[in-house]
């Protein structure tokens, strides 16, 4: 019993610690200072999507639920920011059922209303379609035997947005942001087919999964977790919800990091004792 | 100060409420967090069952093909491109993959099966080579010396045939790992530790900013706009917490109550 | 049609979610609910619009619920780092010392410590990383070829659910 409460003790002082870490630093994180630095590899995805030329079509695909909204949404919204401000056409799909009909469409209105762009004009929200690699394979081809239309159903075929659009060949640039395995599934079946530059944004537990892509060319670039959302704000200049959680996302890595070197020490400690 | 209508308010309880449910758990198992994660699987199962009918059985399948059946007696039916009768053949294999629930007429699921399976394994395998192999072997490979390679290129890109080769002599099962293939699967080891670690430094970031996203949240949602909602709901969770923990100890403290 | 979609469904929604929950937890063990399980198809005559009440659930009550469930391991995680975390072996001290420059290399400190841990970090995710990952993905894609080609010539019948009409 003891030693159970010792572990549970134990417990809840870590958590309680975690807690604080995170808590104080929302608080008061005007006084906690943040380097503005950027990674190549999220800094290739700034660059191509900014050598674009006013009215080039490009599209994302938001494929994660709301367990992800927290370091995916960052990049999302940076995402449609930059593109937006430069006056590209963004094209808005999923190919995962759980971020259909929520997160993809909550967040594309978001941004367009921010920054007063048009429905069926600038941009423009796919249905959600199962089969995920066979969708890819179908747009690969012809856009519209995969859409025919959009998700409040108008004919693609007659929005301004999809002007010159006749597969994912004519896509200037594909960006995969996903919480699972969408981004392979875009590599393999989106890529290969498609040929487009392709960019993916993921979670941080995914990210290195994704190097040996950057290597060989098949990713542009690459922002792995919050991170790297918050440095694809410092890019473009709008510092926002990822910039806001890195100051406490820096109290709580120091915290853990401090954790694993007392538990070391306890260990060495204990171990020379015996 | 933005104003917070009632209908704001209201969301936010419920979500704060959603919240300190799951973050019950943090104590222990308790009701409370039964009770939000029996709502959660509920309402996953719900969303899913949804989101197959309104967006893909719906507008995909029976749609069309109703009005492709309709075009058949009434003469000005407007078809769409994707209209089709072949549309009935993806229903009838759906049927089929449905008859899994019957033990008797579950074998006609195996054809649906057949088909995914087959068509997908097809698929795949000449855009996996190319993918997956092909465009992966050439950048191992490459040049480690050339006019345009440095010193530190060079040795990266050995450091990696390295790594690549180690890896894959660790998982060759085939070949007992004594000597110098001991010392080559070793060296893959290490490797995949490095890889690891670096996977695990990523995943605490990642999973730190999901529970930062949420406090952040949080904290917001204690404000006055939204009537405290954090601190009253935070209090109420730790009251009903600290009342069950009573029960449970007088339950657990009287054992004849127990036995009848 | 749209009205009665999104008029008579608050109720419907919150019963095909909430019910079926409830009642289970009443229960306590969730084993064969029957009458319960028929409850689910209740949200199909809510609407999946843009405003209908099961997009409000989805927006106000499943994304919390969603996103809480996966911010719980943020904290497990700092326990379990605590606990099992340890420099045992060369192995786990290589583990422990790259997840310790890459925790360093994302935040100031790692800078204040060492000017040369981000550059470290960004060596270690480019080469021992991607060699290691590079190996694993030849033998994830060299597996999924060649059960592919088992499927494709009748060898493996696994999928097919077993049973005598299988073979």
């Amino acid at each position: 019993m003891t030693k159970e409460l010792s572990f549970n003790v134990t417990r809840w002082i870590i958590f309680t610690l975690i807690a604080l870490a995170i808590i104080i630093p929302v608080i008061i994180s005007d006084r906690i200072p943040l380097p503005d630095t950027s990674s190549k590899v999220v800094k290739n995805i700034y660059d191509k999507i900014e050598s674009l030329a006013e009215g080039s079509p490009i599209l994302i695909s938001v494929d994660f639920d709301p367990s992800s909204d927290e370091e995916l949404r960052p990049m999302i919204k940076g995402l449609l920011r930059h593109a937006f401000r430069k006056n590209l056409r963004v094209i808005g799909m999923t190919i995962w059922d759980a971020a259909a009909g929520g997160t993809l469409i909550d967040i594309f209105n978001e941004m367009a209303k921010e920054n007063n762009k048009q429905d069926k004009i600038d941009y423009a929200i796919m249905p959600f379609k199962p089969g995920g690699s066979s969708i890819l394979m179908l747009i690969s081809q012809d856009f519209y035997q995969g859409y025919p239309n959009d998700y409040k159903n108008n004919n693609c075929k007659d929005l301004t947005v999809f002007k010159g659009i006749k597969s994912l060949k004519d896509i200037k640039f594909a960006i995969c942001v996903s919480a699972g395995q969408a981004v392979d599934t875009w590599i393999i079946y989106g890529k290969e087919k498609g040929k487009m530059p392709l960019g993916a944004g993921c979670t941080g537990v995914m990210a290195t999964d994704y190097y040996p892509f950057l290597q060989s060319g098949q990713l542009v670039g690459l922002m792995g977790g919050l991170g790297a959302a918050a440095q694809y704000e410092t890019l473009i200049q709008h510092k926002d919800t990822a910039h806001k959680s890195m100051k406490p996302q820096t109290v709580v890595h120091a915290m853990i990091i401090l954790l694993i070197i007392v538990g070391n020490i306890i260990y060495f400690l204990g171990k020379k004792k015996n | 100060m933005q104003s917070v209508t009632t209908t704001q308010v209201i969301e936010v309880w419920i979500a704060v409420g959603c919240t300190l449910l799951i973050y019950s758990f943090l104590y222990k198992d308790n009701p409370l967090f039964k009770l939000g994660e029996y709502l959660y699987v509920g309402l996953t199962a719900g969303w899913g069952l949804c989101t197959a009918w309104f967006m893909v059985v719906w507008p995909d399948l029976l749609l069309p093909l109703s009005r492709v059946i309709k075009s058949y007696f009434v003469s000005n039916v407007k078809l769409e491109s994707n209209d089709t009768i072949l549309l009935v053949i993806p229903l009838i294999l759906g049927i089929f993959m449905l008859t899994r629930l019957s033990a008797k007429i579950s074998w006609l699921s195996r054809y649906t099966f057949a088909f995914i399976i087959g068509s997908f394994s097809g698929m795949s395998i000449p855009l996996m080579i190319s993918a997956d192999l092909f465009k992966q072997i050439e950048p191992t490979l490459k040049s480690c010396w050339g006019t345009d390679v440095t010193i530190i290129q060079a040795i990266n890109t050995l450091i990696i045939l390295i790594g690549v080769i180690a890896v894959l002599i660790y998982f060759f099962f085939s070949l007992e790992h004594k000597g110098v293939i001991k010392s080559i699967a070793r060296t893959g080891i290490f490797y995949m530790m490095i890889a690891f670690g670096a996977a695990f430094g990523y995943t605490v970031m990642a999973r730190e900013s999901l529970a930062i996203g949420r406090m952040t949240k949080l904290v917001k949602w204690a404000s006055a706009d939204y009537y405290y909602a954090s601190i009253v709901l935070f209090f109420l969770v730790a009251i009903i917490i600290l009342l069950w923990e009573l029960l449970r100890k007088r339950e657990s403290a009287n054992p004849d109550n127990q036995a009848s | 049609m749209d009205r009665l979609l999104n008029g008579s469904a608050f109720f419907l929604a919150i019963a095909a979610g909430f019910l079926p929950s409830i009642i289970l937890w009443f229960k306590d063990v969730p084993k064969d609910a029957e009458p319960v399980k028929w409850l689910g198809f209740l949200p199909l005559i809510t609407g999946l619009n843009e405003g209908s009440p099961l997009f409000w659930i989805f927006l106000n009550a499943m994304s919390p619920f969603m996103a809480t469930m996966f911010s719980l391991i943020g904290f497990f995680i700092a326990s379990a780092a605590f606990r099992a975390f340890r420099a045992r072996s060369i192995e786990a001290t290589l583990l422990l010392l790259s997840a310790l420059i890459i925790m360093l290399g994302q935040i100031p400190l790692g800078q204040m410590i060492w000017q040369g841990i981000p550059d470290t970090m960004v060596w270690i995710f480019n080469v021992p990383t991607t060699g290691a990952k590079r190996a694993i993905l030849f033998g994830i894609a060299m597996g999924t070829i060649a059960f592919s080609l088992r499927i494709i010539f009748g060898i493996e019948r696994g999928y097919l659910g077993g049973g005598k009409d299988a073979k």
